[in-house]
């Protein structure tokens, strides 16, 4: 369903993303992991045209775009038939939660105001927060923003669903219920590409792990050959390593040594 | 005996403040409102679209953009005034003072507050305008839907300063035969040469029109809920 053959991506002079190639299928959730700076933000935000990638193809849903020279109008489609959701949330503070959900299918004409008002109640009850309806973003935590997020995510239909490290900007108590919503999603059939840092939702909720580093695709396997038997000695000390944070600690350690 | 006659004189100055205060008024209502409203509305479509073309950074235009602000930030009010209305005859170019009024205020205070507007849009997030564009939205979408709600919520404070100076600014216009209540009040003067109860008054009615605007500001901060009040409100009782 989603293709990318030879991306690349450079700012100025350094290169962030060498020759990418993966694929995505219907249905499928793919996580992609790797150390910080790996370039995993920059080619999910590539996907969506956060970012402009410099070269490569693009073939989502049967049409092949080629990245260096697409056009508004190709980058629109795409848009209509994807969603995303960031790490720091980003909700339209001026909206209710309500609001935030109903505006996808608004603004591109899906539904009528009514419609799309049914169908936000559903999916806000999906994740947990019909009786938030009319709060503004200032008002609830965060879990609960990146919740009302990932219902918005939804509200358009979308082929795929792109994640970028949903939950590292929250607190573990809150980690939890975002994670759940994401688990419930997997299982539903959705197909989502996620960044993450956290290896037990790739574990238990990912068909297939990318493992980037350094801008390139190091690693490409099923969840469980990637955690059970990994291959490339990289992945091997990024698994040890566990989360992250613990990794940089022994970075920092080491180099007091 | 003196006393009476201070009474006397007392009792002159009273009664020709309550005959003026009426003719003054009326002018109020009549000129220095409509031209703040007129000059201000046009103020705020200019300074929208310079907001935005700078916010955009469009190339050529910006640049234009910044030398108006330039200009009309940088020279005084009055001179521009002048030069609109005495200077450009010269070129055969003649408008009547109320619009040449309108004009200049226009101008002026729109490159003020397109400076305001600005920094309002400049305060919205990036990541709800990237939010935006995933969820379907089209530039213009972004804008309408997303920034300039929030931007005008932000820079609704700093507008309405400039509102209320603008409406004592326009005293100045009694310099380009415009009879607002400035001028009336002139010639009250030179007829009675009461200037400083007359001159106290003039102000004393600047002062109710812009107590008015205080009120209305802080009604519209209220409404728009800049501060967060009643957000904290709300979150207080539940």
């Amino acid at each position: 369903m989603l293709k990318v053959e030879h991306l690349k991506k450079s700012f100025q002079d350094t290169t962030v993303l060498e020759d990418i190639n993966l694929n995505v299928e219907k249905g499928e959730v793919v996580a992609v992991l790797g150390p910080s700076g790996s370039g995993k933000t920059t080619l999910l935000r590539c996907m969506n045209f956060l970012e402009r990638a410099d070269s490569g193809l693009l073939t989502f849903d049967g049409v092949q775009h080629r990245l260096e020279r697409i056009s508004k109008e190709e980058i629109a489609s795409i848009r209509r038939k994807t969603a995303f959701v960031f790490q720091s949330f980003n909700l339209f503070a001026n909206r209710t939660a309500l609001g935030n959900v109903i505006e996808g299918p608004v603004v591109t004409g899906k539904m009528t105001v009514h419609e799309a008002k049914v169908r936000g109640m559903q999916l806000l009850e999906k994740v947990g927060l019909a009786d938030r309806a009319d709060h503004y973003p200032a008002e609830l935590s965060g879990g609960q923003q990146q919740r009302v997020a990932i219902a918005r995510a939804l509200a358009t239909d979308p082929e795929i669903i792109y994640f970028d490290e949903p939950t590292s900007a929250l607190d573990p108590k809150l980690k939890g219920e975002v994670l759940k919503v994401m688990s419930d999603l997997a299982t539903e059939g959705v197909t989502m590409m996620v960044v993450t840092h956290e290896l037990s939702f790739a574990r238990n909720a990912a068909h297939r792990i990318i493992y980037l580093e350094n801008g390139e695709i190091l690693e490409e396997a099923s969840a469980k050959d990637f955690f059970e038997h990994p291959t490339n000695p990289k992945v091997i000390d990024f698994l040890a390593g566990g989360d992250e944070p613990k990794e940089l600690e022994t970075k920092e350690t080491n180099s007091l040594n | 005996m003196s006393n009476l006659l201070l009474f006397a004189a007392g009792n002159k100055i009273i009664s020709l403040l309550i005959s003026s205060f009426p003719k003054i008024l009326l002018r109020g209502l009549i000129v220095t409102i409509p031209l703040t409203a007129i000059s201000f509305g046009c103020a705020m479509v200019i300074a929208t679209f310079v907001a935005m073309i700078q916010y955009a950074k469009v190339p050529i235009a910006r640049k234009i953009c910044q030398i108006y602000i330039w200009i009309f930030r940088g020279t005084p009010l009055l001179i521009q005034l002048y030069v609109v209305f005495f200077g450009l005859p010269n070129l055969g170019i003649m408008i009547d003072p109320f619009p040449c009024a309108v004009l200049v205020f226009a101008l002026n205070e729109g490159a003020y507050c397109a400076e305001t507007m600005r920094a309002g849009l400049e305060s919205v997030p990036v990541g709800q305008i990237e939010a935006g564009y995933c969820v379907g939205m089209s530039y213009f979408q972004v804008m309408r839907r997303i920034v300039i709600p929030q931007a005008l919520k932000a820079a609704f404070p700093s507008l309405s300063n400039s509102l209320i100076s603008m409406l004592k600014d326009t005293s100045l216009v009694a310099n380009i035969t415009v009879a607002e209540m400035f001028m009336t009040t002139q010639r009250i003067v030179a007829r009675t040469y009461e200037a400083l109860a007359l001159y106290l008054e003039l102000a004393a009615i600047y002062l109710i029109f812009s107590t008015v605007l205080t009120v209305l500001q802080h009604k519209g901060e209220n409404y728009l809920d800049v501060v967060g009040r009643r957000k904290k409100k709300k979150n207080a009782e539940s």
